[in-house]
């Protein structure tokens, strides 16, 4: 039984003290809109969220329109719970079958090694939520093979509604006519393989683009950058050298390399490096914070 | 701090402009108390801020008949250091042991009724901090939730969700 009593713009005819308030109301709580329900459950871990069905039947239906889908170990199951994908992938399914309304974002972290059925499963997952005009979605996987990455499915690069893009231990070939993110405006990636030729494409194509991040990414030598909106650019691991192309917002930009190059091979890379360094301070004219990492100072 | 200055009047009468007072507002609390704001204040509360807007400003005297003179100055203490650009961790963390959870509900309910985006969304954290990993009976007390469930339906529910009770602390007793 849930009593709600709307007090606005009702006149009042005896002193109301909070004690009254409290005793003709007892869960006010249970009768707030959605939006501010999603509220408080957005700060919970989705199992803690989920489980506030069983609280009421009031309550039943209330996280299914949770905005935020976040599923990595610790927020699906105690930290030291050891459970096999397959329970995983079922509780997974389970939320999005549920679910109604907007998901602004979906997050999958699994840092325990995905095997061929789990993939099929995450290639399902992103099919359905293109269509559901997700605006972040980050996912950090770990394929069984140590040389294989997992491919984004090519339905993934027809999702234009995303704003948010981090994806981890993936392989990034687009479809031919793949025209990049029209609303992206932060893009990270980490461990990542794509060519030099999708790079560019990509990065060409989110005009809106304000954040990058790359961390370790394969195939990239030249890293060539496009982007009339980048704010925030950080980069971490190999490459020749960075041009930047009709990029005159920069802020910030953090360079490091963790590598341990051979003393003759540093020397070699670095002098061009450093070129390209000095070019670049002449044309950024909103550049407050640049941060080189230690392997380049020696020069 | 708000001046606090206690009525004998009902919400009804000071509903006119008091062309003395004209400079702050009179925010007036279910039980009848009136609290002096300066308009700044007001402003972060968009309910009152709207009720002033679509009045041109003539009323200056807000009746808040949902929040009780016990929770109110939590609210304008919260506003008033928002508006110095000193909401800080520190000040989050003091100000949330002063609150019992009583408290907390009361408040985040005139958070939302005010329409304090910023007080919404730190009590949301605050909630959660103070329900995560706590058992269903815990959680339904911590509410005041009635379970309208027959013991079989919630059985079932129990059984269907069986992946979300991992984790969850043995109550205690300590729940205010």
């Amino acid at each position: 039984m849930c009593l709600c009593i709307n007090l606005k713009g009702r006149k009042q005819k005896k002193k109301l003290t909070r004690q009254t308030v409290i005793e003709t109301v007892t869960d006010r709580i249970s009768c707030l809109p959605s939006h501010v329900i999603d509220h408080i459950l957005s700060y919970l871990p989705i199992r803690e969220a989920v489980r506030t069905s069983v609280l009421s039947k009031i309550w039943k239906n209330k996280w299914y329109t949770l905005p935020n889908l976040v599923f990595d170990r610790q927020g699906v199951f105690s930290e030291d719970a050891l459970v096999n994908q397959s329970k995983l992938v079922k509780i997974v399914d389970h939320v999005l079958l549920v679910h109604s309304g907007p998901i602004n974002m979906f997050k999958f972290s699994e840092y325990d090694l995905i095997d061929e059925v789990l993939v099929s499963d995450i290639d399902r997952w992103i099919l359905h939520l293109t269509g559901r005009f997700i605006i972040k979605f980050v996912l950090e996987v770990l394929m069984e093979e140590k040389e294989e990455y997992y491919k984004i499915p090519w339905c993934l690069f027809s999702c234009q509604s995303l704003h948010y893009l981090k994806l981890q231990w993936c392989w990034l070939k687009p479809p031919k006519e793949f025209g990049g993110f029209r609303n992206l405006t932060s893009l990270d990636l980490n461990l990542v393989t794509m060519t030099q030729d999708v790079f560019e494409n990509l990065i060409s194509g989110c005009p809106l683009l304000e954040k990058l991040k790359l961390t370790e990414v394969d195939g990239l030598t030249q890293i060539n950058i496009h982007a009339p909106n980048l704010k925030i650019f950080e980069v971490f691991g190999e490459f020749e050298g960075i041009r930047f192309h009709n990029t005159f917002q920069l802020v910030t930009v953090i360079v490091d390399s963790r590598l341990n190059l051979s003393p003759e091979n540093n020397l070699r890379t670095l002098h061009g490096r450093s070129s390209k360094l000095l070019d670049f301070f002449d044309r950024r004219p909103h550049l407050q914070s640049l941060v080189i990492g230690s392997c380049f100072l020696k020069v | 701090m708000a001046e606090e200055v206690s009525s004998q009047m009902n919400s009804l009468s000071i509903s006119e402009t008091n062309p003395s007072s004209s400079a702050t507002i009179s925010l007036v609390s279910g039980d009848d108390i009136v609290f002096k704001v300066e308009p700044t204040i007001a402003k972060e509360m968009e309910t009152v801020q709207s009720f002033i807007d679509e009045t041109d400003g003539k009323i200056t005297t807000i009746p808040l008949p949902n929040i009780s003179s016990h929770d109110l100055p939590y609210v304008i203490e919260y506003c008033e250091k928002s508006i110095a650009g000193k909401i800080t961790k520190e000040f989050e963390a003091e100000f949330v042991k002063k609150l019992n959870n009583e408290e907390v509900k009361e408040l985040f309910l005139a958070a939302n009724y005010l329409n304090i985006k910023k007080l919404l969304d730190f009590l949301s954290q605050v909630i959660a901090d103070r329900i995560a990993n706590k058992s269903v009976e815990y959680v339904r007390r911590y509410f005041g939730i009635e379970n309208d469930f027959t013991p079989e339906e919630e059985a079932k529910l129990r059984e269907e969700l069986a992946w979300t009770f991992t984790g969850v602390d043995p109550d205690d007793e300590d729940e205010n």
